[in-house]
């Protein structure tokens, strides 16, 4: 390339030689007016070396450009804020400059989202130790006791109970945190295939028959054979499920839930309403809110992950959830799901 | 790490008696990446805000830092490099240009900008917002919410550094709102982009990462 310059370089002075001698040959032989002649040459003459003026201008105009931008290099290079002197100049320079930040600012993404996962998972591990620590209390406080003393069969039957129930609220506490972290560390994998989603919804109401049937809840579910969607069929019925556990949980007895499904130009609305407590507009965004509980709930069972962990699987699958209630007469959740 | 900063904002309109409090004291700072939503009464400000922030408006007192650049410090001509290369925007009333097809719609501020579109970027975004088919039509000869969606990629085409939505599905019914809502979300998260949108249907502002409530020109906590 640069050989290629060179030879150029050589050929275009020995062009502008000729031409400059062909102009002198042509004055010679056809003006015959020596002023004239001359004037010819010197205007020939000025033109050349303007031309030339120009060329350097740009040079020098080039050679400021590459400086500028290597400056805002050298300073990404060392991790300083370059600076910018007019970032929306309509120039080359502050064009090329804003990419090179943009650029800088992708890159540098990843290191910022590095260090904000640290921070999340420092606090799972809180919370995860605050959610456990009641009933490893519990469960030790009863050990002591059985340990210790001398109790009746009925008594000793009691206590050993309480601690089972202890013992599945923590393999149930460790079930949703194992989804949690596999889901904010993003470890787990999803499958999206286009399958029927009237098996999703089925395998999702499973889970809950038998506790809406405790409660004489009914439950009702809508979806024609032919609808399929985008989604990962387990981890979907998983997350519709924690809705509906949700539902069930404060739907009072006797009480009804249904399912509905509308195909939609992009989306699948997955509608699950039920009629229970309701959820105070002010507190629509939070209930997706990691261990985030309304005070209504505090007498029923649970940790605050369910509609956390639903709302990151459909997001996950680029899908989305929304919550309309009244209060005290029933909420639905809407779940959009990609057609 | 903040995209925009807003420091002790204050914007008046009228005088005297008539006086109106636009923004009376705002102080807010927006992260990178993130959704926030803002919702409040018509008049409560919430637009004065918007342009504040996307520089159509500048304020009384206070500053507005976007990119960690303060928009006071910029000429009208800066001024207008900055909304065309860092700032997207899409309206109530969608704003494409009638005479020119939708491709023309979405390229028009890179053509401005005397740019080119990055093919596989262009080609994403309408894959996004499943445009591919409508390229050669008419803005008229689209529904509202796909009207909506020409405007969307629009404010992506030329990556800006945030997108700003004024009530983005206000003149839509309420499916194709959430239909378009849905790619609006998508395409913002799967660009890393910052969204900030006003509404006032706060079903629409649980789908944001941060819900800011405006009252009277302040921010209610």
């Amino acid at each position: 390339m640069k050989k290629h310059a060179k030879t150029l370089k050589i050929l275009m002075v020995l062009a502008a030689a000729l031409l400059f001698s062909f102009l002198c040959w042509l004055l010679r032989e056809f003006v015959p007016r020596s002023s004239v002649r001359y004037s010819l040459l010197a205007v020939a003459g000025g033109i050349f070396v303007l031309a030339g003026l120009w060329i350097w201008f740009q040079q020098t105009q080039i050679f400021h450009f590459a400086d500028e931008i290597c400056d805002t290099l050298d300073a990404l290079i060392s991790g300083r804020q370059p600076e910018v002197e007019r970032p929306y100049e309509d120039s080359v320079t502050a064009k090329v400059q804003g990419k090179l930040l943009q650029y800088y600012d992708i890159m540098n993404e990843g290191k910022v989202q590095s260090q904000r996962d640290k921070q999340t998972i420092q606090e799972l591990v809180s919370d995860i130790s605050h959610q456990v620590k009641t009933p490893i209390a519990n469960i030790q406080m009863f050990t002591g006791i059985l340990q210790q003393h001398r109790l009746t069969e009925e008594k000793r039957a009691e206590f050993l109970e309480t601690m089972a129930s202890q013992i599945n609220k923590l393999d149930f506490l460790m079930q949703s945190l194992i989804k949690m972290s596999r889901l904010e560390t993003g470890t787990f994998v999803l499958h999206i295939e286009e399958a029927p989603l009237d098996k999703t919804i089925a395998q999702a109401i499973s889970t809950v028959w038998a506790k809406a049937d405790k409660k004489n809840i009914q439950l009702s579910a809508d979806c024609a054979p032919s609808v399929t969607v985008q989604h990962d069929p387990k981890w979907t019925a998983e997350a519709l499920g924690n809705i509906l556990d949700n539902g069930v949980k404060y739907t009072p007895e006797g009480g009804s839930i249904s399912v509905s499904v509308r195909p939609w130009q992009f989306y699948t609305r997955i509608d699950i309403s039920d009629t229970g407590i309701g959820i105070h507009e002010e507190h629509y965004h939070d209930v997706f809110q990691r261990f985030y509980r309304a005070q209504e709930t505090a007498a029923e069972e649970g940790v605050g992950l369910g509609l956390y962990l639903a709302n990151g699987i459909v997001t996950r699958q680029k899908g989305y959830i929304s919550v309309k209630s009244n209060y005290g007469e029933g909420t639905t959740f809407s779940v959009y799901l990609l057609s | 790490m903040e995209i925009v900063t807003v420091h002790k904002l204050k914007k008046y309109f009228g005088k005297g008696e008539a006086q109106v409090k636009a923004l009376d004291g705002i102080d807010l700072s927006i992260e990178k990446g993130r959704f926030t939503a803002i919702i409040g009464a018509s008049g409560s400000g919430k637009t004065t805000l918007l342009n504040m922030i996307g520089g159509l408006d500048t304020p009384d007192e206070g500053e507005v830092i976007v990119d960690g650049v303060n928009l006071s410090g910029l000429k009208e001509k800066e001024l207008a490099v900055f909304r065309r290369s860092k700032v997207g925007f899409v309206y109530q009333n969608f704003n494409l240009v009638p005479t020119l097809t939708v491709k023309e719609n979405i390229l028009f501020p890179l053509s401005l900008a005397g740019s080119t579109p990055d093919q596989r970027f262009y080609a994403d975004v309408m894959q996004q917002l499943r445009l591919e088919d409508r390229l050669n039509a008419y803005p008229h000869e689209l529904s509202g919410g796909g009207q909506q969606r020409v405007a969307i990629a629009r404010a992506l085409m030329a990556k800006p550094a945030i997108i700003l939505a004024d009530e983005p599905t206000g003149n839509l019914d309420v499916k194709s709102g959430q239909n378009v809502l849905g790619l609006l979300k998508m395409s913002v998260e799967s660009y890393h982009q910052t969204l900030i949108m006003i509404t006032h249907n706060l079903e629409i502002s649980q789908m944001a990462d941060r819900v800011l409530r405006m009252e009277d020109g302040r921010l209610k906590a």
